[in-house]
């Protein structure tokens, strides 16, 4: 095995289950995300140099990931029915563990539905875990717009996390 | 700082993703990178080679225009393998070139009929509410031997072309129904005379379109290549041709042989993006020509007993 292709193979293993998670995310299918996450680690493999000579890697690679995410939600079929969980009836007195499920599997459905530009910043500041102006370089935008768009994000899924919890 | 809602959101995510494992397939994006890196490289190859093809394509048939009047210009094919020959086994089944519209263009341009053969074609879609067609074609006489099937008999129609004393198209049409054991003749005047050589396409006849007219259509016409189909088994590439004004008065799908570039389907739609819109599609198949075969489309056979009727209006 070349230099190349060890350091290469240890940062696939690495990032590959985090890439994994977020491409999930960003398009609601576990097997997409499959096919995002390959794409992505293809391009990382064909473009290694470059990668592992910037000034941070994983911002380059998330880039491609969230730039190949994009990319197939242009093709998608828009249809996608989304269950309206917040229009349902008020949550038990009671709290239960299957209304927890339900709740975030709502979530998921109303955040794969939102605009992708709004997605892709809930991603990176929530589940990566990123400061606004590392998303903000990630995504190429100004902090103002990640600011605007968390905020709008949060907007549209507060119905969503203003439920009861049972906390395990 | 993150409010009750972010960290409820934090939260969430985490959990939504927690179920998710994956391995990646470290051989096979590997390997992926490597075929893609290849390919990358032989775009870029190709593409500067096109360039430079272009520009001594462009000098040859400038040269040849201006060195040999009333020759036709014709730049030089940049293929290993002359038009109509398939290559040696070694070759690529599928070249990079082939992702070339001036390439493509050129090949199916220069392409000729293979020598001492006929067409037959299934076709389909010729006219509103008419049945398929077996259309054999003679290209050497631009005879035709049409049979189709109508009120569930069988129906054949020769149709044979020539130019009478004062160079006025004509077209014998001998029809033959097999059901109601008739047959009719008729003849179809073309109007005035004309001059220079006898057409090479049969000029009431259906669908058969001859490599002449497919070399003025990609040189008259939008040409995209749209894919790579698999026709009748042979790997061919599809090429969309969009003529008339933005592509308003018809658009024809070549699907050509990608080693031989001879015609293997042509799909032609009128007036797309219309009310009116309508199509016909012709499987071509070429066949090894025979005596048995050029008698068959060139001399209509009227069978013992048949009764001669008034043709159709």
């Amino acid at each position: 095995m070349t230099g190349r292709s060890e350091e290469f193979r240890a940062f696939a293993l690495d990032r590959g289950l985090r890439l994994h998670q977020s491409a999930y995310l960003l398009c609601g299918d576990w097997h997409l995300a499959h096919d995002l996450v390959q794409d992505t680690l293809v391009k990382v493999y064909r473009h290694w140099p470059r990668v592992r000579q910037a000034d941070s890697p994983d911002a380059y690679v998330r880039r491609i990931l969230i730039n190949e995410a994009r990319n197939r939600w242009r093709r998608r079929d828009r249809a996608v029915p989304v269950p309206d969980v917040a229009a349902g009836p008020a949550a038990p007195a009671i709290p239960d563990a299957a209304d927890d499920i339900a709740r975030r599997d709502g979530l998921l459905r109303a955040l794969v539905e939102l605009p992708y530009q709004q997605r892709a910043t809930v991603v990176l500041r929530y589940l990566e875990g990123l400061s606004q102006a590392e998303t903000a370089r990630v995504l190429r935008c100004s902090e103002g717009t990640v600011k605007s768009q968390s905020s709008r994000a949060l907007g549209t899924l507060r119905n969503y996390l203003n439920r009861t919890e049972s906390r395990p | 700082m993150s409010s009750p809602e972010e960290a409820q959101l934090r939260d969430d995510l985490r959990r939504i993703v927690q179920t998710g494992a994956l391995a990646p397939d470290l051989e096979t994006i590997e390997r992926r990178g490597r075929h893609e890196q290849r390919r990358a490289v032989a775009l870029r190859g190709l593409a500067i080679v096109g360039v430079a093809g272009i520009a001594v394509g462009g000098s040859v048939a400038a040269f040849r225009h201006s060195g040999t009047p009333g020759t036709a210009p014709v730049a030089a094919p940049p293929a290993k393998t002359a038009p109509g020959q398939r290559p040696s086994s070694t070759a690529p089944a599928t070249p990079p070139q082939l992702d070339n519209v001036a390439y493509v263009r050129q090949h199916v341009g220069a392409a000729r009929n293979p020598a001492n053969s006929v067409v037959e074609m299934k076709a389909s879609g010729i006219g509103a509410g008419n049945p398929p067609e077996t259309v054999w074609t003679d290209p050497a006489t631009a005879n035709q031997m049409i049979s189709w099937v109508s009120g569930g008999s069988k129906v054949t129609t020769w149709q044979h072309q020539y130019l009478d004393s004062h160079r006025v198209i004509n077209v014998d049409d001998t029809q033959v129904n097999y059901g109601p054991r008739t047959w009719s003749y008729r003849t179809q005047n073309y109007g005035s005379p004309i001059t220079g050589a006898a057409p090479t396409a049969p000029v009431n006849g259906v669908s058969y379109i001859p490599a002449a007219t497919i070399k003025t259509m990609l040189a008259h016409g939008n040409v995209k290549i749209v894919g790579h189909p698999v026709i009748e088994g042979h790997h061919t590439v599809e090429l969309r041709v969009s003529l008339g004004l933005h592509g308003r008065a018809e658009t024809n799908y070549f699907y050509v042989d990608s080693q031989t570039f001879q015609l293997v389907r042509l799909v032609r739609v009128f007036f797309p993006n219309s009310a009116q819109t309508a199509s016909e599609t012709s499987d071509y198949t070429w066949v090894q020509r025979t005596p048995a075969l050029t008698k068959l489309i060139n001399h209509p056979h009227i069978p013992a007993g048949f009764t001669e009727v008034p043709p159709d209006n």
